[in-house]
Formats: C-alpha cells, sequence, structure tokens
C-alpha cells in the first residue's frame, strides 16, 4: 500500500465518518418537529386599553404555562398605573391560525416576578402545550438555543425560527442568558436544540449604534421591539410561576417603607471600608412606615439582611433589584434584620414586613365627562413625589383632562393636585367626588372654582360651565 | 397661541469693521418726513455699541463667550444704560464704542435682572486723555406715552451699529404672565412693557426707544423672534428709578414677601367682592413671610397698610409687587384678607428679595462647574436650611464626570460635612490642589442619596 492509497483511505473514511455523524445528528434531532411541537406553548394576545374618551389597542404575546390554558405576559405588557378594570376584551390568537381568537380573562399581576397572568377559555386548551410540560436544561456558553418569533397581527401571528447562540448568563439578580443573536418574540420561549425548555425571553436590549447621517454622526440606541436575545433562564422562571395572583387588583404586597434605595459604587464602598460586600443608601424613609418604626433612618447604609451580607453585582444597580425582590419574598407580618452602617456606628434594626399602600392603579378614579377631567385618589406615591409626609395627605389627582373640555380651558392640567373646589378643602378623594358630583349634577351652576397645586405653585382656577 | 418670547440676546458679529463702514453709508436720517430736531441728534450721538466678554461655568470649566448689544449714555460721567442681558456681573471686559466710532473701556456698575437693567460706567480718564466726546440723553415720561404715539428704536441690531427703525407705541402696558428669565434669573416681576411696532432685532437689546423729541421713554429688551414688528421696552418710569438707584448704591435692594398674585378678573362674584377691589394670591412660597405670617393660596388682599389694591387686570399685578419691593427690608406689613367670607388682617415682616439662581463657580481641576442652592430654591425643594450646591456642569475625562457626577446633582455634602457655602467647597478645592486625594460626596439626585468619590 503506497502512502496515496493510505492517505485516500484515511480521507474516506473521514468523510463517512463525518457525513454519517451529521446523519445521525440530524435524525436524532429533528428541528422542525421540535418547532412544530412548541408552537402550542405560545399565544398572542390583543386587548384594550379602555380609556376616559377612547381605546387604544395592545397586543402582547403569551406563554402557556399550564394544562388549563394559564397564560403569563411579561411585567411590561399592561400598564402597571392603570387599574386592570381598564384592560378590556382579552383575546389569545393561535400562531398562524388567524379567525377570531380566544376569550381570556385577566388574573393580575404577580407583585415578584411582574408576570400578568391570563387563563384562555376552555375550548382552547387541547390544542395549547404548556412549556412546562418540555424538560428543562441549563445551556452552556456558545450552545446553540433557538425560539419561536411572530409575525404581526396582519400575518395571523405566522410563526417563525430564530436561531442563536448563548453568549453569556448574568445575574441580574436572576440569572439572564443573552444571545449573540435574537432567539425569540419578547414573551416566548427559548429551547436548546434537543427541544429542552432554556429560559423565556424578555425584552430585548438596547442596541448601541452609530448613526451616520451626511457628515453628521450621533450614538444612538436600538432595541427591537418583535425580536429577543435575552432570557430569563428556565430554571429561574419556572421557580415562581405558580403564584397566580389571587385578586386581579392587586394581592397584598410585603413592604417596608423606604423610598430611593441607592447602591453605593466601587470606589465608595472602598472609601468607606464596606467593599467586601453590597450596600445601599436609604434615601427616604417613609414616615410611619415600618421601617421608620423599626429605626432605620434617613441616609442608613443598609450592609447586610437577615446576617446575610448583601451580594456584590454589576451594574451596581442590580443590588437595588436584589433587595426590593428580599422583601417581596418575605410574608407581611415576618421579621426582617437589617445590619446598618450610620456615620461612624453600625446597628441591627429589626423590622416587621407590613403591607405596601395603595398603589397608582389602585386608587380610586372617576371620569366627569361633563366637566371634562378624571379626579383620581391621592397616594402615597404621590405624596413621595412632592416630597410631603403621609399625614399631609389630601386632595385628589386630576388624571386625566379632555382637550377643550371646560377644565382644560380654565387651565387645568394633567397632574395637577386638587386641593380646593369652591373654596372647600378636599380633604380626601371622596370629598372631591361629591363636590364635582354634585356640580355636575347641578345644571344651573355657571361655573366653579378649583384651587391646584402644579410644580410647588398654586394657581385658582375658574371652570365656566356655561 | 402666543409664540415664545425671547431676548433677543446679543449676538457675535465676525466682521465689525465692514458693519461700521456700512453704517456711514446708510445713516441719513430717521425717516422720510422727519426732519430731525436737536433733541433727537443729541440722543444719536448718545447711543453706544457694547462689546462684552463673560466668563460662562456651563461645563466644568469656567469659559469666555463674546456678545454684543446696545446701551444709552445717560449722565456727562459716562453712565450708559442697558439690559441685565446685554451685561452681567460675570463681565470680565465691557468696551463701549461711541457715536464717533471710538471705543473705550467701560465697568458695570450694577444690575438688577429683576427689571433687565444693568449700569456702566465708561472710563472717563481714557475719555479725557484721548480727548473723546459723546452726547448724554435725557428720559422722557413713558406714562405720557399714548398708543399709535411715533417712536424710534434705536441701537446695533445684529451688529449694525446705530441703527435706527420707526414704529408706534403699540401699548403702554403690556404683561407678560410667565416671565422669561436672564441666565435662570427671574425679571418682569415688577413692571410692565412698552410694546412697540419699531423693528428690535438681536443686538437693539439695551437701546433706547424715543419720542420723536429724542427723549428716552424705555430701554429695548425683547421681541417675538420670527413675528412681524411685536418689539418690548422697559419704560422710563422704571428704568430711572432703576438707574438713580444703581448709581447711588450700586444694587436694588427690594422688600417680598412670598406671594404671587393672580387677577381677579370674573372672580369678583365667587369671593363676593366688590369690582376693583382686592388682590387673589395664587401661591404662597413655602417658607416665605407670606407662609409664616399665615397666608394662604386663594386668599384675598384687599389693602396694605390700609391702603386699597386692585389686582383684577393682570397689568395691575406688578406695580403692586412693586409697591411690596419698594419696602425696607424687615418692614411689618398689615394686609387686610378675605377667606371664606371673613374678614382679618395678617401681620407679615418683609425679607429680602433673592434670586433663585445663586453663585456660580468652576472647580476646573474637578472639571465641575456649580452654582450655590439660593434660599428660594432650599425653600422650594425641601432641601433643608444650607441647600448645598448644585452641579451645573462637568468635564468629560475629569474627576466629577468620572466619579458620576451629573447636571442637577445637589451637593450636600463634602467628607461628611455639610455644604453650607461656596466659599467652604472652594476651601476644599484648595486643599485638594494642595494634596490631592480622594473626597467623598453626598449628592443628592431626585430626591435621592447618592454617594461618590472624586479621585485625583
Amino acid at each position: 500500500m503506497n502512502v496515496r492509497r493510505i492517505i485516500r483511505c484515511l480521507f474516506l473514511s473521514c468523510a463517512v465518518w463525518i457525513f454519517g455523524d451529521l446523519r445521525a445528528h440530524q435524525s436524532d434531532i429533528d428541528t422542525a418537529a421540535l418547532f412544530q411541537e412548541r408552537i402550542g406553548s405560545l399565544v398572542a394576545v390583543e386587548f384594550f386599553i379602555q380609556r376616559e374618551i377612547d381605546r387604544q389597542p395592545q397586543e402582547a404575546m403569551g406563554l402557556v404555562v399550564d394544562k388549563d390554558g394559564l397564560v403569563v405576559l411579561l411585567e411590561g405588557a399592561l400598564p402597571h398605573w392603570l387599574p386592570p378594570r381598564q384592560f378590556k376584551e382579552f383575546k389569545a390568537y393561535l400562531p398562524g391560525e388567524g379567525g377570531d381568537g380566544y376569550e381570556a380573562e385577566y388574573l393580575g399581576q404577580d407583585y415578584l416576578s411582574g408576570w400578568h397572568y391570563l387563563r384562555v377559555e376552555e375550548s382552547v386548551w387541547p390544542r395549547l402545550t404548556p412549556v412546562a410540560a418540555f424538560p428543562v436544561s441549563e445551556p452552556a456558553i456558545g450552545q446553540e438555543i433557538w425560539g419561536i418569533g411572530l409575525l404581526g397581527e396582519e400575518f395571523d401571528y405566522q410563526p417563525y425560527f430564530l436561531r442563536g447562540g448563548l453568549s453569556v448568563v448574568q445575574k441580574l439578580p436572576q440569572r439572564v442568558g443573552f444571545s449573540e443573536t435574537d432567539v425569540a418574540v419578547p414573551g416566548g420561549p427559548v429551547f436548546d436544540l434537543a427541544g429542552n425548555f432554556v429560559g423565556t425571553a424578555g425584552n430585548s436590549m438596547t442596541r448601541e449604534q452609530i448613526l451616520y447621517a451626511g457628515n453628521d454622526q450621533q450614538r444612538v440606541g436600538l432595541r427591537s421591539i418583535r425580536q429577543s436575545g435575552t432570557f430569563l433562564l428556565a430554571e429561574d422562571f419556572l421557580k415562581y410561576i405558580g403564584r397566580v395572583p389571587r385578586n386581579p387588583e392587586g394581592d397584598p404586597r410585603p413592604w417596608i417603607g423606604v423610598s430611593g434605595l441607592q447602591p453605593i459604587d466601587r470606589e465608595v464602598a472602598r472609601f468607606l471600608g464596606l467593599e467586601e460586600q453590597g450596600a445601599l443608601v436609604a434615601s427616604t424613609v417613609i414616615e410611619d412606615s415600618p421601617a421608620f418604626l423599626g429605626g432605620l433612618q434617613d441616609r442608613d447604609i443598609i450592609v447586610a439582611i437577615d446576617g446575610e451580607a448583601l451580594p456584590k453585582y454589576r451594574p451596581d444597580a442590580v443590588l437595588q433589584r436584589y433587595f426590593e425582590r428580599q422583601i417581596l419574598l418575605r410574608e407581611p407580618g415576618h421579621t426582617m434584620r437589617l445590619s446598618v452602617v450610620r456615620g461612624e456606628l453600625r446597628d441591627e434594626i429589626e423590622i416587621e414586613v407590613g403591607v405596601q399602600p395603595k398603589q397608582l392603579n389602585q386608587a380610586q378614579r372617576r371620569y366627569f365627562g361633563d366637566l371634562g377631567f378624571t379626579v383620581r385618589e391621592f397616594v402615597l406615591w404621590d405624596a413621595i413625589g412632592r416630597r410631603i409626609k403621609p399625614n399631609e395627605i389630601t386632595g385628589a389627582i386630576a388624571s386625566f383632562v379632555r382637550p377643550n373640555s371646560p377644565v382644560n380651558t380654565a387651565g387645568l392640567k394633567r397632574g395637577d393636585w386638587i386641593k380646593e373646589i369652591d373654596g372647600t378643602v378636599v380633604f380626601s378623594y371622596e370629598s372631591a367626588h361629591a363636590h364635582l358630583e354634585d356640580i355636575e349634577a347641578d345644571e344651573s351652576r355657571e361655573d366653579f372654582v378649583l384651587l391646584i397645586s402644579r410644580n410647588n405653585e398654586t394657581s385658582v382656577l375658574r371652570v365656566k360651565l356655561r | 397661541m402666543c409664540k415664545k418670547i425671547r431676548f433677543p440676546f446679543f449676538m457675535q458679529v465676525p466682521n465689525v469693521s465692514i458693519v461700521l463702514v456700512v453704517f456711514g453709508l446708510v445713516w441719513s436720517g430717521p425717516g422720510a418726513g422727519f426732519a430731525a430736531n436737536r433733541g433727537f441728534k443729541k440722543l444719536h450721538g448718545a447711543v453706544v455699541r457694547i462689546d462684552v466678554r463673560e466668563a460662562t461655568f456651563e461645563r466644568g470649566a469656567k469659559r469666555t463667550i463674546r456678545g454684543v448689544g446696545s446701551g444709552v449714555v445717560m449722565s456727562k460721567d459716562g453712565h450708559v444704560l442697558t439690559n441685565a442681558h446685554v451685561v452681567s456681573p460675570q463681565a470680565e471686559e465691557i468696551s463701549v464704542t461711541l457715536a464717533n466710532l471710538e471705543r473705550v473701556d467701560a465697568v458695570l456698575i450694577g444690575w438688577d435682572h429683576w427689571t433687565d437693567l444693568a449700569l456702566l460706567r465708561i472710563d472717563m480718564d481714557e475719555v479725557r486723555r484721548r480727548g473723546l466726546s459723546f452726547s448724554t440723553a435725557r428720559f422722557g415720561d413713558s406714562n405720557q406715552l399714548a398708543p399709535g404715539q411715533t417712536v424710534f428704536a434705536v441701537g446695533t441690531p445684529n451688529g449694525l451699529t446705530r441703527t435706527v427703525t420707526k414704529g408706534i407705541i403699540s401699548n403702554t402696558k403690556r404683561y407678560f404672565a410667565g416671565s422669561d428669565r436672564i441666565r435662570g434669573h427671574e425679571t418682569g416681576y415688577f413692571n410692565t412693557w412698552l410694546q412697540t411696532d419699531a423693528a428690535i432685532n438681536p443686538g437693539n437689546s439695551g437701546g433706547p426707544l424715543v419720542t420723536e423729541n429724542g427723549r428716552v421713554v424705555g430701554i429695548n429688551t425683547r421681541s417675538y423672534l420670527g413675528a412681524n414688528n411685536l418689539g418690548f421696552a422697559v419704560p422710563s418710569s422704571t428704568a430711572h428709578h432703576v438707574m438713580q438707584a444703581l448709581m447711588e448704591v450700586g444694587e436694588i435692594v427690594r422688600s417680598h414677601i412670598g406671594i404671587r398674585p393672580g387677577p381677579l378678573q370674573d372672580l369678583e362674584a365667587f369671593f363676593d367682592l366688590e369690582i376693583n377691589h382686592g388682590m387673589l394670591i395664587n401661591s404662597v412660597d413655602p417658607g416665605s413671610p407670606a407662609a409664616e405670617g399665615g397666608l394662604r393660596a386663594g386668599d384675598i388682599v384687599l389693602a396694605i397698610d390700609g391702603r386699597n389694591v386692585d389686582g383684577r387686570f393682570p397689568e395691575q399685578l406688578p406695580p403692586i409687587l412693586n409697591r411690596i419691593a419698594n419696602q425696607p427690608v424687615g418692614a411689618t406689613l398689615t394686609l387686610s384678607v378675605k377667606r371664606d367670607g371673613e374678614l382679618f388682617s395678617v401681620i407679615v415682616i418683609t425679607e429680602r428679595l433673592e434670586s433663585r439662581v445663586g453663585e456660580k463657580w468652576a472647580f476646573e481641576d474637578w472639571g465641575l462647574s456649580v452654582e450655590k442652592v439660593s434660599r428660594h430654591m432650599a425653600r422650594e425643594q425641601k432641601l433643608g436650611s444650607s441647600g448645598g450646591v448644585m452641579v451645573v456642569g462637568t468635564q468629560p475625562a475629569f474627576p466629577a464626570a468620572e466619579a458620576g457626577l451629573r447636571r442637577g446633582d445637589i451637593i450636600t455634602k463634602v467628607n461628611r460635612e455639610t455644604v453650607a457655602s461656596l466659599d467652604q467647597l472652594r476651601g476644599i478645592y484648595s486643599g485638594y490642589r494642595e494634596a490631592p486625594g480622594n473626597i467623598l460626596l453626598e449628592v443628592m439626585r431626585y430626591h435621592q442619596v447618592s454617594y461618590y468619590v472624586l479621585k485625583p
């Protein structure tokens, strides 16, 4: 056997081996079949936001998480400041199917994960495939991953295949994978080549680009709205997916009453001798809150929870999310022990976790159509924004002003703080509501007067009704 | 809908010599049918061009900007009246071009941003040494003006020296509710404006508005950019008073009590008031003497020290505020007030009026420019008594920017010590320059506390 024959034999052997391996690989993994099978774990969701004088159509992608039609939507899919009763007519559409869709019921938002929950009508349950039914895997760096993209409503949400590779996993503080390319529609599932569930796509990262326009250039950030290369790892997703809200209006949310938590960066930590762990400044401790009653003070630097040092994260801002999650993971009534640095002193503070006061979307509100505005209850969030103490809360907020309405003509603007109506101090939402109801019902009224506050300045507005 | 009003801020003129030559060719009198009388000719010899080099502290460093405006010589001692937005206390070099095209230096005597007026004084030693001469202008009575009366604006619009434009008085008491600001400083609270259709362009600022006999009835101040001849001038009744005070003491000391009035028009029935009697208090500044005295938004002030007030129409409000401003600082005022149908008196002790804009400075080794937080701003933002200093700019790649400071941040503590004054910070900066080392800053950003380390 001469050398040339030996080389030819070796080449043929290698070719057969490589070809055979490829065929075996392809026969083991039928990506198209996996893709078809997993389309059933995704639905497109349409709904309306009912506003005072119009309706705003919305769409989002929902991930099917159980066999009884439970679907979750990303945190930002619905505006958190609006009451759930303004979300109307949820409908789920199977990818590529078209038609009139299937009824769905909004169940609420989980305060810990931020996911919104829906239950779609029973008739479609057999056609759905819960993502939790697939084996779970943890992808390795460099591993190929894929997911499902969805075209828009005009294409009946036609599904399409997306593929990428895992570039890095970051703790933010939950583990988030970043792919080199977009791998799924935001809210959609991500799989590995074997079809294992590896994560759920979030909103895409903003990619920094340079925009050239003639001789000018500008740094811009671009974010894809239909595809994403960022995903929450499956294990971290599934851990909390059973937290189905009990009340669409919001479940009691653990709270200690600190606003303006700011992480301390590495240089400051070194300066203060706190470089061994993470640290957060509590900018403002809300009066009479659990933290206030426990003894936490403005500007205290929190370094540990229940004796466990705060972890260090990059970027530093992740620590704030970590701390907030630590509160949300506790039950109201439970005790939370914080180690704090106050000037040169160290202190231990015990806080009994309370329930968060009414949030913006829970505030009472009413639209007075004849007057042309919505009056909303003044909540703690408003007080923090206006730097007033909780015990100084009075009045109500104009949360919507109809263009060219009587109040708009008088000068009222959205966000104005209504302090008096017709010279009577508004002590509560109820008193504002009652007073405005009387005005609206009185057909002989020619005008009324509001005292409002805007940017720390007050104004008297005369509203002409006829 | 009104267009946004703009000050015709002075602008750079790249080739002044050409402008001056052209001026010599075009000047032939103010207009057809107008025989320039002695008074007008004298006025013409009193109008000057003003070139300014001014320091700014905007981006973490001290920089110099150039500008051009107009002015009018009002005394034989070389006093030149102009706008506060033409020459400010940050001016480092002021040059005045006289009517005979000779250029002399000048210094700032006083500055009053509240009325947008400034007073300069020409270097008279130089004038005498070089044998220069100039005319002086005289004030006319702006209170005697009537709509339709002919007036002339004289100045340096767009660098075109001593340009005369002709028009009429369009309105004698123009009121602006949301007054513009001069580099952040308040203006226009205490006076109304003369409105004219005589063309006023950038560069006219500080020049006189005169009658046919050359009497100064206003100082041209602002115009609507892009509109057709909507110009405004500070009336001589205000300018004369301000000029006298600046000549005598170099500043105007005013009182205030911290109220913002609103017109009562159409609200008389609601408040059960006689027509033309009373002033509505729209807003009371937190922590101000009015707030301390117990005044509230929605109160009606019927009289001040027994003298009735009438704030029915918007243009009636500045004179009322001016009346309070003219009281001595620390004066006790008795306000007759109506609230919820009840009449009572409120005693208010005036305090000195201060701008909401504090002193600015740049710490160049840090790449940090700051502004002292004023009393007004500290109260408004609920920052406590000391206030601290506000970051107005940083320079990239310098310690402040590298540490993470941003425009709008308020530095409340340095190395754990409360920042009470700019001088205190200057002292720390001097120490840093002698022995550079890490400095810990406590900063308020959107009312949230953060810490930063300035590293050499």
